[in-house]
C-alpha cells in the first residue's frame, strides 16, 4: 500500500510540472512587454527617452531570458522558496491574495461536493433499483436536464426564486454587513452551495445508476436473491458495496468540474473566493497571479486525485497490484 | 453468435468482447444489415434522441434564417422604442439597456453559439486524432510523452485553463473557438490511441502488411474508420460542452464581447439586480436557448452511444 502511494504521487509531480510549464509559457509569451506591466505607466512614459534604463530593468527582473526554461526555472525557484511574486494590480504578494480566499473557496466547494454526494448517490441507486419505472425516467429526465443547465443559469434562477421572490435567503455576498457570526454566514452558504451541488449531484445520478445496474445484474446478487435474502438487504448489503466502488474514481473525476462551476458560482453570489479572483487575474492580465491560482488549483486538484485513488485502492485490493505489461 | 455476425458494430472492438447489449443479439437474423445501417436504426428508435435532433435542427436554422426572422439587426438601436422595453408588438421580446431588440440578439446568439461549438469540436477532432494516432502507431518515447501530455491536458479544470488562455490572446469568437479547440482534444487522442492499439493487432491489419500497404494507407484507410463510431459520440458530447464553455466565458465577460450577441452575455445583464428581479425577458430566452441547445446536442449523444454501444465512452 505504501508503495502504491508512493509511487501516485510521483507519478503526479510531472503532470503538476507540465501544468505550469502549460500556463508559464502562455503568459510570458503573450503579446506585450513584461516590464510595462510592472511599473507605473506615467514612469514609464518618461522611461521611455532612456531605452538603455528599460534594457537594464528588463536584464535585472530576466525578461531577456528565453521563456523556458530560464525564466521559468527561476520561477520555480522562488516558488520552492514560497514565493510566488507579487500581484501588478493590487502590488500584494500573492501567497496572502491567496491565502486570504482559499478558506471561502474550500468552504463553498467542499460543502457542494459533500451535498452533491448525498443527495446524489442515493438517487442513483433508487433510479437503478427501479429501473424503467416511472421513478427512474422522471429523475433521470431531471438529472439530464440539469446536466444540460449552465451553472450561471441555474444559479440566476434559484437567486430570482429563493432570494428576490420568496426572501428566504440572501441573494449575495458571505456575511451579513457589520455580522461575522457562523449561522449568518451558513445562511449566506445555503444558496451558492446547492447551485453547484445540484450541477453536480446530477452525472453523479447517471453514473451511480450505471454502476448499479451493472451490479445488479451480476451473478452474486442473483445468488443472493435466490437464497431468500429481501430485496433490502441484497441492495443494501451486497450490491451497494461493489456498486459504489467505481464511484470513487468518479467522485474524483468531478472535481475539475466542481472547480470550474465555483468560478462562475463566485462570480455570480459574489464570493470572494479563488474563483472570483481568477476572473480578476484573467480581467487584468495579471500573469503572475494568474500563475499563482494555477499552481495552487493544479496541486488541489492532483491531490484530490491521489486521495481518490488511494480509496479506491483500499476499497479495491486489485487496483494496488502493478500491472505486468 | 457467429464470428460473421454484421450487426456487431466493428467500432466496439476486441477490447469489449462479449460485453455488447442484449440488442446486438437479437439483431442477428438481420444478416445483411451493414454495422452503420444497423446503428442508425437503433438511433431512429432512440426517442429522446429524436426530440433532440428536433431541438437542435431547430435551433440551427434559426440562427440561419435569422435575418428572415426578425426586421431587426442584432446592434440596431431602437431609439423611438428605448432602452429596456417590455414586450410589445415591434419587439416579441422587448429591447435590452442598449435598445437592441432581444428576440433579433437571441437569433444572431445561436449563430455565435452553434459556430463555436462545431468550430472549437472540429479543431480539437482533429488534434486529438492526429496525437493519437502518432501516439498509438509509433509507441515508444513517443507515446509517453504523448500521453504525459494528455494526462496534463486532462489533469486542468477546463474552465481555469481556458481564462488564462483567453485572458492572454484576447476575447474574441475566433479566440474562443481555438482555445476550446487547442485545449480539450486529451479525450480524443486518448481514444483514438486506445482503440488504435486494439485494432493494430486485428488480422487484416497484418494482411495489409504482408502485402505492402504503405503506413500511411493503414492509418487513414483502414484503421481511422474504425474509431469513427465512437468519435462521432465524444464529438457530440463536445459540442454541448463547446456550447456551456462558450457561454460561460460570455457570460464572465472573458468571451465573446458586446456589441457581439452571444447567449452567455445576453445574460450578464441578469448580473444587475434591476434585470434579475424585475425584467426577466431580458435574460430568461436566452438562458431557455442554451439550455435546450444543450438538452439536445445531449439526447443525441446518449441516442448515438446506445445505438453504437460503445461502452469503452463515458461522458467525460
Amino acid at each position: 500500500m505504501g508503495a502504491y502511494i508512493v509511487r501516485r504521487i510521483l507519478i503526479s509531480i510531472p503532470v503538476l510540472l507540465g501544468i505550469t510549464i502549460i500556463g508559464f509559457i502562455a503568459l510570458r509569451a503573450a503579446p506585450g512587454d513584461p516590464l510595462l506591466a510592472t511599473a507605473n505607466p506615467d514612469v514609464l512614459a518618461n522611461l521611455a527617452q532612456h531605452p538603455e534604463i528599460l534594457e537594464a530593468e528588463r536584464h535585472a527582473l530576466g525578461f531577456d531570458q528565453p521563456i523556458f526554461p530560464n525564466q521559468y526555472v527561476a520561477w520555480l525557484g522562488h516558488v520552492l522558496q514560497g514565493d510566488l511574486g507579487y500581484s501588478i494590480t493590487s502590488h500584494r504578494p500573492i501567497s496572502s491574495e491567496i491565502g486570504s480566499r482559499i478558506l471561502s473557496t474550500l468552504f463553498l466547494m467542499v460543502t457542494a461536493m459533500t451535498l452533491a454526494v448525498v443527495i446524489g448517490i442515493p438517487i442513483g441507486v433508487i433510479t437503478a433499483v427501479r429501473q424503467y419505472s416511472r421513478v427512474d425516467y422522471g429523475l433521470n429526465a431531471l438529472a439530464i436536464f440539469l446536466a444540460s443547465t449552465p451553472v450561471f443559469v441555474l444559479g440566476l434562477i434559484a437567486i430570482y426564486v429563493f432570494a428576490v421572490n420568496l426572501h428566504w435567503l440572501p441573494t449575495s455576498d458571505q456575511h451579513t454587513a457589520g455580522k461575522s457570526d457562523f449561522p449568518d454566514a451558513l445562511y449566506h452558504l445555503v444558496l451558492p452551495a446547492s447551485v453547484l451541488a445540484i450541477v453536480n449531484a446530477a452525472p453523479l445520478v447517471r453514473y451511480t445508476r450505471a454502476s448499479m445496474l451493472d451490479v445488479l445484474s451480476s451473478e452474486y446478487v442473483t445468488t443472493a436473491r435466490s437464497k431468500g435474502l429481501g430485496s433490502r438487504v441484497v441492495i443494501l448489503r451486497h450490491a451497494l458495496r461493489n456498486g459504489l466502488i467505481p464511484i470513487i474514481t468518479l467522485v474524483a473525476l468531478l472535481i475539475p468540474e466542481l472547480v470550474a462551476g465555483a468560478v462562475i458560482t463566485e462570480q455570480i453570489f459574489n464570493w470572494n473566493g479563488m474563483g472570483q479572483l481568477a476572473v480578476h487575474a484573467a480581467d487584468s492580465r495579471d500573469p503572475s497571479l494568474m500563475m499563482g491560482i494555477i499552481l495552487i488549483v493544479g496541486t488541489a486538484v492532483l491531490f484530490a486525485n491521489i486521495v481518490a485513488d488511494i480509496g479506491y485502492a483500499v476499497a479495491d485490493p486489485r487496483v494496488r497490484y502493478v500491472r505486468p505489461r | 453468435m457467429t464470428q460473421r455476425d454484421v450487426t456487431r458494430p466493428t467500432t466496439v472492438g476486441a477490447g469489449v468482447a462479449g460485453s455488447w447489449s442484449p440488442l446486438a443479439d437479437q439483431q442477428v437474423v438481420l444478416e445483411h444489415v451493414t454495422p452503420a445501417r444497423a446503428a442508425f436504426r437503433r438511433f431512429l428508435r432512440h426517442r429522446l434522441a429524436i426530440i433532440g435532433v428536433v431541438i437542435v435542427t431547430t435551433i440551427i436554422l434559426l440562427a440561419i434564417l435569422a435575418p428572415l426572422l426578425t426586421p431587426w439587426p442584432p446592434n440596431k438601436i431602437d431609439f423611438t422604442t428605448g432602452s429596456r422595453h417590455a414586450p410589445n408588438a415591434a419587439h416579441i421580446l422587448g429591447t435590452d439597456v442598449s435598445a437592441r431588440d432581444i428576440w433579433s440578439r437571441v437569433l444572431y446568439g445561436g449563430r455565435t453559439s452553434t459556430v463555436v461549438g462545431f468550430g472549437a469540436v472540429a479543431l480539437y477532432l482533429v488534434i486529438g486524432t492526429l496525437l493519437g494516432l502518432a501516439a498509438g502507431f509509433y509507441g515508444g518515447v513517443v507515446d509517453q510523452a504523448l500521453m504525459r501530455l494528455t494526462d496534463t491536458i486532462l489533469a486542468i479544470p477546463p474552465l481555469l485553463l481556458i481564462i488564462v488562455f483567453v485572458s492572454v490572446v484576447g476575447p474574441s469568437i475566433g479566440s474562443v473557438i481555438i482555445v476550446i479547440g487547442l485545449l480539450n482534444w486529451g479525450q480524443t487522442a486518448r481514444l483514438v490511441r486506445g482503440q488504435l492499439l486494439v485494432v493494430r493487432e486485428a488480422e487484416y491489419i497484418t494482411a495489409a502488411r504482408v502485402i505492402g500497404v504503405p503506413d500511411r494507407v493503414i492509418l487513414f484507410r483502414h484503421t481511422l474508420p474504425n474509431i469513427f463510431g465512437p468519435l462521432t459520440v465524444v464529438a457530440t458530447f463536445g459540442v454541448a460542452t463547446a456550447v456551456l464553455l462558450e457561454s460561460s466565458l460570455s457570460f464572465l465577460g472573458l468571451g465573446v464581447r458586446p456589441p457581439e450577441a452571444s447567449w452567455g452575455n445576453l445574460i450578464t445583464e441578469a448580473t444587475s439586480p434591476v434585470v434579475l428581479n424585475h425584467l426577466p425577458w431580458q435574460w430568461m430566452p436566452a438562458a431557455a436557448a442554451i439550455t435546450l441547445m444543450v438538452l439536445g446536442v445531449n439526447f443525441i449523444g446518449d441516442g448515438l452511444r446506445d445505438a453504437l454501444d460503445p461502452r469503452t465512452i463515458r461522458r467525460g
